[in-house]
């Protein structure tokens, strides 16, 4: 997949000032029309209806076209949504900052494979030694023994969580890029959005 | 069985420098608010292993050579 680097909260900003600015041209158009009504004998004054009619052809293709970009930030809400609830369930704050790679998935389950190798070479050591029961340090011995198994299981553990996180959030994207994918005669480049993921794409792409 | 134990240690020393390299390898795979995955998890399995390490280099060792 590649790295990138996702902040949940500046989507959230970025997505919110969208909202805020679509409202704001709703409210823009609707008092417009009010305004000419009003002018000049309202509907019916030549110069006021061919304005009306304009405004109408663009109202129309602006809405298009906000209707398009608003299918793609439900994605990117969705996309939020799922990261957020992803860091919670990892016990970690909403709005977090991702930095991701899968790239190094395999060599960090390489090192911890290697360290649970070590250790299993560590336990054979100690278990080839005969000590007899009355040796002084039989209880350090013991605690060794089960404490290099508990720390093996540790790592066990680590691993299965972190593939998790890793099918949890490659998951996520590509939930999302399926809904993402460039739609025609839309202007905003989605493409961009599909294939670069970082932060500062996204909210760029949110301020348009 | 002094040879034994100092095998123990090395191999609880390689350990340790896996889960480190592990750590540095989680920094590039995922961290969230620019904290590794896990760090804290592994970095406490560092300190157990260096705990071993000493139960072997203070008491076990020192033990077998009274024998």
């Amino acid at each position: 997949m590649g790295y990138f680097i996702l902040n949940t909260s500046t989507l959230a900003d970025g997505i919110n000032k969208y909202k805020n600015s679509k409202r704001k041209y709703k409210d823009d158009i609707n008092s417009t029309y009010n305004m000419l009504k009003n002018v000049d004998g309202g509907w019916y004054s030549p110069q006021a209806t061919v304005l009306v009619e304009k405004l109408k052809k663009d109202k129309y293709e602006i809405d298009n076209y906000l209707n398009k970009i608003e299918s793609m930030y439900q994605e990117l809400e969705f996309l939020k949504n799922s990261f957020d609830n992803l860091f919670a369930s990892f016990g970690c704050k909403r709005g977090s900052k991702l930095r991701y790679d899968d790239e190094y998935y395999w060599q960090v389950m390489r090192n911890l494979d290697n360290a649970t190798g070590y250790l299993n070479n560590a336990l054979s050591y100690v278990n080839s030694c005969n000590f007899h029961a009355d040796f002084k340090a039989i209880h350090q011995v013991y605690v060794l023994r089960t404490e290099i198994v508990n720390l093996k299981t540790m790592i066990t553990s680590i691993k299965n969580s972190l593939t998790v996180f890793k099918n949890k959030t490659n998951k996520i994207f590509a939930d999302t890029r399926e809904g993402l994918k460039p739609q025609k005669n839309t202007k905003l480049n989605v493409e961009k959005l599909n294939y670069n993921w970082s932060a500062v794409d996204i909210e760029d792409s949110i301020n348009i | 069985m002094n040879h034994n134990m100092n095998m123990v240690k090395n191999n609880l020393n390689y350990a340790k420098n896996e889960l480190s390299n592990a750590i540095n390898n989680i920094k590039k795979f995922a961290m969230i608010n620019d904290v590794p995955l896990y760090s804290s998890n592994i970095n406490n399995i560092i300190g157990r292993i260096g705990n071993q390490i000493n139960n072997v280099t203070y008491y076990i060792i020192p033990a077998i050579n009274k024998e």
